[in-house]
């Protein structure tokens, strides 16, 4: 008797979960397409060098915070200057690097110390020293040197130093479209109804790519296993998921590579917050908090679903692996810090939608995969299944996650075409089957061990360390 | 016929839309329920007590597996037309730029040999494709040359008689047609579209369109457009401003009527204008919006109010209303306090300025005082406040 309520209970559960976790994606696909088709309508045909001319814009800092980055970190300057914006700077933010990424630094940029001052606005480790290129071609540069912090101390110091009415923060090691400050501000200067705090760009895949000073010359699939999951991955949460979460003002994450910020209102939220590894996902939640509580004005967080931002991404398992359990840490750190929010109507789409959300069905979900497979195991064993039912739901989620992956592969073809040629179309027609398969069931596994690191061992914060090969070889080995 | 085609191609995409979206949400209801096998008949025929959503789920299955099918047919297709398309449109632009720049580039030719090669463009370039391309390469050449050469592109645009194909561009529902018409129109100053192009500047999704309406009409009248832009009461944001910056005539702007709007985008854009021309005499119209309740008014105005401050009650106004201006209109302030005549005022303004404001106007502060009194600088580098000491530092640094 027992255990037939208890299936009973267990069944209703799964059925229910199951029911809306497709339903809830269906309204995304159904939004992030109309989102798309409004960005097409309105941005598509414009001409972005002509915000260059603009007289009355916001002027902007791209901050990037470094950490044992001297591989890569000349080159990456080098990019950062190429960008194309009236009113810019640059800041570098040496974050106690323990390699020779600030003596590179300083070699190749003519670098020379100087007095500028700064206010603590925000919680950062002590600054040893701020500098400047005395070469004319890189005016636009300032490099901050400090104590290690963290990358969100490291954020702070930045924001303290800034000077500018926006900041992007950036990881030094992507690769930035040049005219992406110019596109990620125009929302800023383009709305009449309501505040713009802040603004996302879609990420992509640089592995494999070739490039050359600092721009992308050629977009290639990559060639490392991992890294071929991952653009089917990146395609499908920023094409779509945060493309339909854009469209109903419910966006609750700005990527740490690639988000632009109104400074003045971060200042006011207490900057990044050093105690958590997931400081961009942290930053976005307190700053809708902060404008629902205490400015209590129609604001916005935009989104440019236009490819600027392109990012080496872990190729090999282990680093994957740790990234991934880093990204849950984070996503759990801020789910239980801003437990307040969720189903709460004070905080209108963001309290009764994009937070039980995130809790619904970023957090939990690996927890009701893995008990629904032990769930099925013991069906199995007890004789208590319907094998043709099973099958059925199988075949169906099978089906929808492909339709889901294919949407999204789609509308990369249809708006920006980056990859191209019939080896491409064939690779990721067999990886959207392949992922579910293996990079799927693999990603649970991760954000179990996540969730474990987070409750059991106390891991919360630290510099992921990513080993980076360096872009100047890529795409030619 | 030609707009009845694209209104049909435009409107096509979104019939087959809604017709998914029926066939997603009511077929089943026929096709499952009324003949309830409609995977694999003879297999279910075998088994009972199936409840009724395992139909539906099969109907859902059938129906994804066939977009699923349809969607990588159409990603392979897009794929390959979009890299073609763009190939092939190059290659034409780059042909009649070769063919234009033969006619205009050469030696002036008698009239007739000019006619002579207007019919054979015309005859060459009768798709509507071809059209397009060559009103695309006449706009960018006429946009980018000057001189006789541009005299010469613009006769040639007039000879070759493009209004039909202006007005079917114009009226199109795609934007790419829409925001061609606009560039054209503007650029060869063609009249006779006014009504039209201020029905566009009303539009709210289609940015793109209403703020090229607007650049159009300002480019084609600044005075007479401006007026009836006001007049509509269009919304305008910061990126409009810009926009209308831009391109607007200085001569005759309706500064009284911009000033005069209910409208604060307009208004801005009037305060901006009035600084930019130096039109002193409505210093004394706009005092009235250093109380305004937005933000970027205010703004506008102390900077304006700034810039024309001359006598002692317009600085004092202007030290008034300091501490509630934004951090720009504190920077115009203390700018303009160095103009002010009563020496003892200013240098005891800015050093109030320097000891109680934020790091950032202290700079500001700084760096104006030490063009009046660098004693007074020197002073204030042995002050007790880090953050003056600080700034003193900076300021005096000459590395930066």
């Amino acid at each position: 008797m027992f255990i037939y309520y208890f299936t009973y209970f267990i069944d209703i559960l799964l059925i229910v979960y199951i029911g809306t976790f497709f339903i809830v994606y269906f309204i995304m696909l159904i939004f992030s397409i109309k989102e798309l088709f409004d960005n097409i309508l309105k941005n598509r045909y414009f001409d972005y060098n002509r915000i260059l001319s603009f007289s009355k814009i916001p002027s902007v800092s791209v901050i990037a915070p470094a950490y044992n980055e001297e591989v890569t970190i000349v080159e990456n300057i080098k990019c950062l200057l190429n960008l194309q914006y009236p009113d810019f700077e640059i800041i570098i933010v040496n974050d106690g690097s323990k390699d020779n990424s600030l003596e590179k630094i300083i070699k190749y940029f003519d670098l020379i110390k100087i007095d500028r001052a700064y206010e603590l606005e925000v919680p950062c480790a002590p600054i040893r020293g701020i500098y400047k290129s005395f070469n004319p071609a890189y005016n636009r540069l300032l490099v901050i040197d400090k104590e290690n912090g963290g990358k969100a101390d490291a954020l702070n110091a930045g924001i303290n130093v800034s000077r500018k009415d926006l900041f992007l923060a950036l990881d030094v090691d992507c690769i930035i479209e040049h005219d992406a400050i110019t596109k990620m501000v125009k929302p800023f200067i383009d709305e009449t109804d309501s505040i713009v705090v802040a603004c996302g760009g879609v990420i992509r895949v640089a592995n494999s790519c070739e490039i050359e000073d600092g721009r992308i010359v050629k977009i290639n699939f990559p060639k490392q296993f991992w890294a071929k999951f991952q653009v089917i991955e990146y395609l499908r949460a920023f094409t779509l998921g945060r493309m339909a979460w854009s469209n109903i003002n419910g966006l609750l994450i700005i990527s740490g590579a690639f988000g632009l910020f109104d400074r003045q209102r971060v200042v006011k939220v207490g900057g990044y917050d050093k105690s958590t590894v997931g400081e961009d996902l942290e930053l976005v939640v307190r700053l809708r908090k902060y404008m629902y509580e205490v400015e209590k004005i129609k604001h916005k967080i935009a989104f440019i679903p236009d490819p600027l931002c392109w990012t080496e991404v872990p190729s090999s398992f282990n680093i994957l692996s740790r990234q991934r359990n880093r990204w849950t840490r984070g996503a759990i750190d801020t789910i239980i810090k801003h437990k307040k929010m969720f189903f709460n109507p004070r905080y209108g789409v963001i309290g009764m939608l994009s937070f039980p959300y995130w809790v619904m069905y970023e957090w939990l979900a690996p927890f009701v995969q893995s008990l629904g497979l032990i769930y099925l195991a013991i069906l199995v064993y007890l004789g208590r299944i319907n094998i043709e039912i099973c099958v059925m739901i199988l075949i169906f989620s099978i089906i929808f996650s492909v339709l889901y992956t294919s949407i999204a592969v789609f509308f990369e073809a249809f708006t920006y075409n980056k990859y191209k040629g019939i080896k491409y179309f064939f690779q990721i027609n067999l990886l959207i089957i392949l992922e579910l398969i293996i990079y799927q069931p693999l990603g649970v596994i991760f954000a179990l061990a996540g969730n474990y690191n987070f409750f059991f061992r106390k891991k919360k914060s630290g510099w992921g360390n990513m080993t980076r090969t360096g872009f100047s070889n890529q795409g030619k080995q | 016929m030609r707009r009845i085609i694209l209104y049909f191609k435009y409107t096509i995409f979104r019939i087959l839309t809604l017709a998914s979206i029926v066939l997603f949400f009511f077929g089943f209801f026929k096709l499952v329920i009324k003949n309830k096998y409609l995977l694999l008949p003879d297999f279910f025929q075998l088994r009972f007590g199936l409840p009724d959503w395992f139909y539906v789920v099969q109907y859902y299955i059938l129906l994804f597996t066939l977009a699923i099918i349809m969607i990588v047919f159409f990603t392979l297709y897009y794929s390959y037309s979009k890299t073609y398309k763009i190939k092939k449109r190059s290659r034409r632009i780059d042909v009649y730029i070769d063919i234009v720049l033969a006619m205009v580039c050469t030696e002036e030719v008698s009239e007739r040999k000019f006619f002579n090669n207007i019919k054979t463009i015309k005859k060459n370039t009768r798709s509507e494709f071809n059209k397009s391309i060559l009103i695309t390469v006449t706009y960018i050449l006429h946009y980018k040359t000057m001189g006789e050469i541009k005299r010469r592109i613009n006769k040639l645009f007039n000879s070759l008689n493009f209004d039909k194909e202006i007005k079917t561009l114009l009226y199109s529902p795609f934007t790419k047609h829409k925001k061609l018409a606009l560039y054209v129109i503007s650029e060869f100053n063609l009249h006779g579209y006014e009504d039209y192009l201020l029905k566009l500047t009303k539009q709210e999704k289609r940015k793109l369109l209403h703020f090229e309406a607007m650049k159009t009409l300002i480019k084609l009248d600044s005075h007479n457009n401006l007026l009836k832009i006001i007049e509509m009461n269009v919304k305008i944001s910061t990126f409009d401003i810009n926009i209308l910056l831009n391109n607007i005539s200085n001569k005759e702007i309706p500064y009284k009527e911009l000033i005069e709007s209910n409208n604060n985008g307009f208004i801005i854009l009037g305060l901006i204008l009035i600084r930019r021309n130096n039109r002193v005499e409505f210093k004394k119209d706009i005092e009235k919006f250093i109380i305004n309740t937005n933000l970027m008014v205010r703004e506008e105005t102390v900077l304006t109010l700034a810039e024309f401050a001359d006598d002692i009650n317009d600085f004092e106004l202007l030290i008034y209303f300091f501490s509630e201006s934004s951090e720009n209109g504190k920077k115009a302030i203390v700018n303009s306090i160095i103009r002010m005549p009563d020496n003892d005022k200013r240098i005891e303004f800015l050093s109030g300025v320097i000891e109680n404001d934020s790091l950032r106007i202290k700079l500001f502060a700084l760096d104006a005082l030490l063009s009046i009194d660098i004693s007074k600088v020197i002073e204030f580098q042995k002050s007790d406040n880090i953050q003056i000491r600080k700034a003193c530092d900076e300021l005096l640094d000459i590395n930066i």
